[in-house]
């Protein structure tokens, strides 16, 4: 018997490079008329708009030629770094985008939790919002009455139930909505990385809840930078690199081929043209470099000093910069900010942090960070795409040379006395 | 049963008239609760509150009996100007209401369209109805005036009972033609953004060619037919001749106004559903 709940066969998705669409029907009749031109001359051949055509019909292929299925009560882990089509494949099987080629079949109701808390109105007390929220989801009314008890209780929100949802503060407004999302109890759910959100605590709660998702015979597709819950939770894992399936196998396998991919990934520069630098016209990251603080190579004794530059167009503004260190598997290990210029002195122009990691913390590993900057601790002006990789090595131990394991390497003295009995 | 039978096929073949039925009707109390939602909102934070509902219609109906009525002097059919100047704004509201609100469906609702999947055309369906409470209020509103002018004792004012029978179907049917119209304007929006600016004065330019401050009985013949092109201008004729008693009644031209109307909404939900699959990518 066929247990399948899911079948991919031969997925692509298609998008345009370039010039995609035009924002106003001016411009479209010009862009229009342009290619005509451009293709009478290229049948003259000239070499130039040769080139010009071409580049119009650049194509980019995010997903190819995807298959697998998922069998019913499977809890399938999808990883892979970042623009390598999970967010796309997601998109498809919860039909907010169609592919270009190729299908997917699917058995069941299948919800998905892309992104938290979408349809939230301010202005709606938090009651209402869970049942707009859970109706957008697909919930009936129905069903949203017999769960509502549930819903608040699982967010701990309940005193501010009645209030609209424009006085609470972020993190109670993402517990609200992963806890409507989380009631969902669809037969297949698609989650995105929600587990970033929250506290330990609630962090904990959501992870139970999923384990409880799947014992109760649901089917979960499960994407996340986070190797070690991808391990604990899931059974087998999905590798996508440049939109295909690279790894298909059991989680920990599976985790352990895409870690071991992503150590020729470290660099010590990480440096962005501003077109594809991270941030917005107000503050670009443009340039990391990760540097060992004495010596030339990152060891576990030599410090690491991270040097970061931005560019921004804020005035008197007051920014912060930060960053977190995780772990290879995507644990967040610690964070720290400072501002980078006295309370509201902020000019335009490049600011160059250097920011060094006390030595004897980090054991040896791999680790990555990810930078951003905020204004006045509220708004993120921007954060990193991707992850910046450092490796740091084996280094020499006063008194020992027998290396220990773990992700932290620090200094621990150790002082016995001795009694006679 | 048969264990093999799939509840869904996602592929990149679809038809044109694939409007899936079915899948609207389970989305059913979505749509009641994206009414309620457009209905709270829409006075949280204000101190008048749900009286803005009766306020706007009030100022227009009194701004255009001063300049039309008393300085343009343009009459009225013998009906008080205050009554038939209302009795158009509020139908006119109407209808224009549906194609401002449906026209915006993928502009406004991008962000949520990105992230969640629901049967897209639930939000210009909300607002039809949305739309439609806001009539009922106001034409409460009318209701009341009415019955002063008739206390006052005035005379030419009569409500036609047949015609205003029809009143479901004129209202149905303005919502049809004002939903078609902005379902094909908030599909050809995603691509081409110049429509948005067009919308509000388009309509507005709409509403003087519709016998919104003046009867089609004083328009002079050779423009009349103009006019008559103009699929509400039945409606709003019947609608007023329902609602005091003059207006022009014209089975043909009713006949026409209803086929524009559906050949208008059929467009619409077509576009409007090739559009919504391919919408996010264009964004």
């Amino acid at each position: 018997m066929n247990k399948n709940v899911i079948e991919i066969e031969g997925l692509y998705k298609k998008y345009k490079l370039g010039v995609v669409s035009a924002d106003t029907l001016a411009d479209d009749i010009s862009l229009n008329w342009g290619k005509l031109i451009s293709k009478f001359k290229f049948l003259n051949s000239k070499n130039e708009d040769k080139k010009l055509l071409n580049l119009e019909n650049q194509e980019f292929f995010a997903l190819k030629n995807i298959n697998f299925n998922v069998e019913k009560g499977e809890i399938l882990g999808l990883i892979g770094s970042n623009g390598a089509g999970k967010s796309t494949l997601l998109k498809i099987l919860s039909k907010i985008t169609t592919p270009t080629y190729g299908s997917i079949k699917i058995k069941g109701r299948i919800a998905s939790l892309l992104e938290v808390g979408t349809g939230f109105h301010p202005e709606l007390s938090g009651k209402e919002n869970i049942y707009l929220n859970g109706a957008i989801l697909g919930m009936r009314k129905l069903e949203i009455d017999k769960k509502l008890d549930q819903i608040i209780d699982f967010s701990g929100v309940e005193e501010f139930i009645n209030t609209p949802v424009k006085r609470f503060s972020s993190g109670m407004r993402v517990r609200l909505a992963f806890s409507v999302a989380a009631h969902l109890d669809p037969e297949i759910l698609l989650i995105d990385e929600v587990l970033a959100v929250g506290d330990a605590d609630f962090q904990k709660k959501c992870l139970d809840k999923m384990e409880n998702i799947s014992t109760s015979g649901r089917t979960v597709i499960f994407v996340s930078h986070n190797m070690s819950a991808i391990r604990s939770l899931c059974k087998r894992a999905i590798v996508l690199e440049k939109g295909e399936v690279k790894h298909n196998d059991i989680a920990s396998v599976a985790v352990d081929l895409y870690l071991n991919s992503s150590s020729h990934k470290i660099k010590s520069e990480y440096k962005w043209n501003l077109e594809n630098a991270a941030g917005s016209d107000k503050l670009r990251i443009i340039s990391v470099y990760i540097k060992p603080k004495i010596g030339n190579l990152i060891t576990v004794n030599s410090g690491i000093s991270f040097t970061i530059e931005c560019l921004t167009n804020l005035k008197k503004a007051s920014v912060s910069i930060g960053y977190s260190i995780y772990s290879n598997d995507g644990i967040m290990l610690t964070h720290s900010y400072k501002p980078i210029s006295e309370p509201k002195m902020l000019e335009p122009g490049f600011y160059k942090t250097t920011s060094v990691f006390p030595s004897e913390i980090l054991n040896k590993g791999i680790y990555y960070i990810i930078v951003w900057y905020g204004e006045s601790d509220v708004e993120n002006l921007a954060t990193t795409k991707e992850r910046i990789f450092f490796e740091v090595h084996a280094g020499t131990k006063k008194n020992s040379t027998r290396e220990i394991t773990g992700i932290l390497n620090p200094d621990i003295s150790f002082l016995t006395s001795y009694r006679k009995k | 049963m048969n264990k093999n039978k799939w509840d869904l096929v996602i592929t990149s073949k679809y038809g044109w008239f694939d409007l899936n039925i079915s899948e609207i009707l389970r989305y059913k109390d979505l749509l009641v609760l994206f009414i309620k939602k457009d209905f709270t909102t829409f006075y949280k934070q204000t101190i008048l509150g749900p009286l803005w509902f009766f306020i706007q219609p009030l100022i227009s109906t009194i701004l255009f009996s001063f300049i039309f009525n008393k300085v343009a002097n343009i009459p009225t059919d013998e009906i008080p100007p205050f009554l038939f100047y209302m009795s158009g704004i509020i139908a006119w509201n109407y209808f224009s209401d549906c194609l401002t609100t449906t026209s915006s469906t993928f502009s406004t609702n991008a962000r949520m369209f990105e992230k969640v999947y629901f049967p897209r055309i639930i939000i210009p369906i909300s607002k039809i109805f949305s739309g439609l409470s806001k009539f009922l209020l106001q034409l409460f509103l009318f209701f009341i005036i009415y019955l002063y002018f008739l206390s006052i004792g005035n005379k030419e004012i009569f409500f036609s009972p047949k015609i205003l029978f029809l009143l479901p179907f004129l209202l149905l049917q303005m919502a049809l033609l004002g939903l078609g119209l902005g379902l094909i304007i908030s599909s050809l929006t995603v691509k081409y953004r110049d429509l948005n600016y067009l919308v509000g004065y388009g309509t507005q330019l709409l509403m003087y060619a519709s016998p919104i401050i003046y009867p089609l009985s004083i328009v002079p013949e050779r423009f009349k037919y103009l006019i008559m092109l103009n699929p509400i201008t039945p409606l709003i004729e019947i609608f007023r001749k329902g609602l005091v008693g003059k207006g022009h009644f014209d089975l043909y031209l009713l006949i026409y106004s209803i086929l524009i109307t559906l050949v208008v909404f059929l467009l619409g939900v077509l576009i409007f559903n090739r559009i919504e699959r391919s919408f996010i990518d264009t964004v």
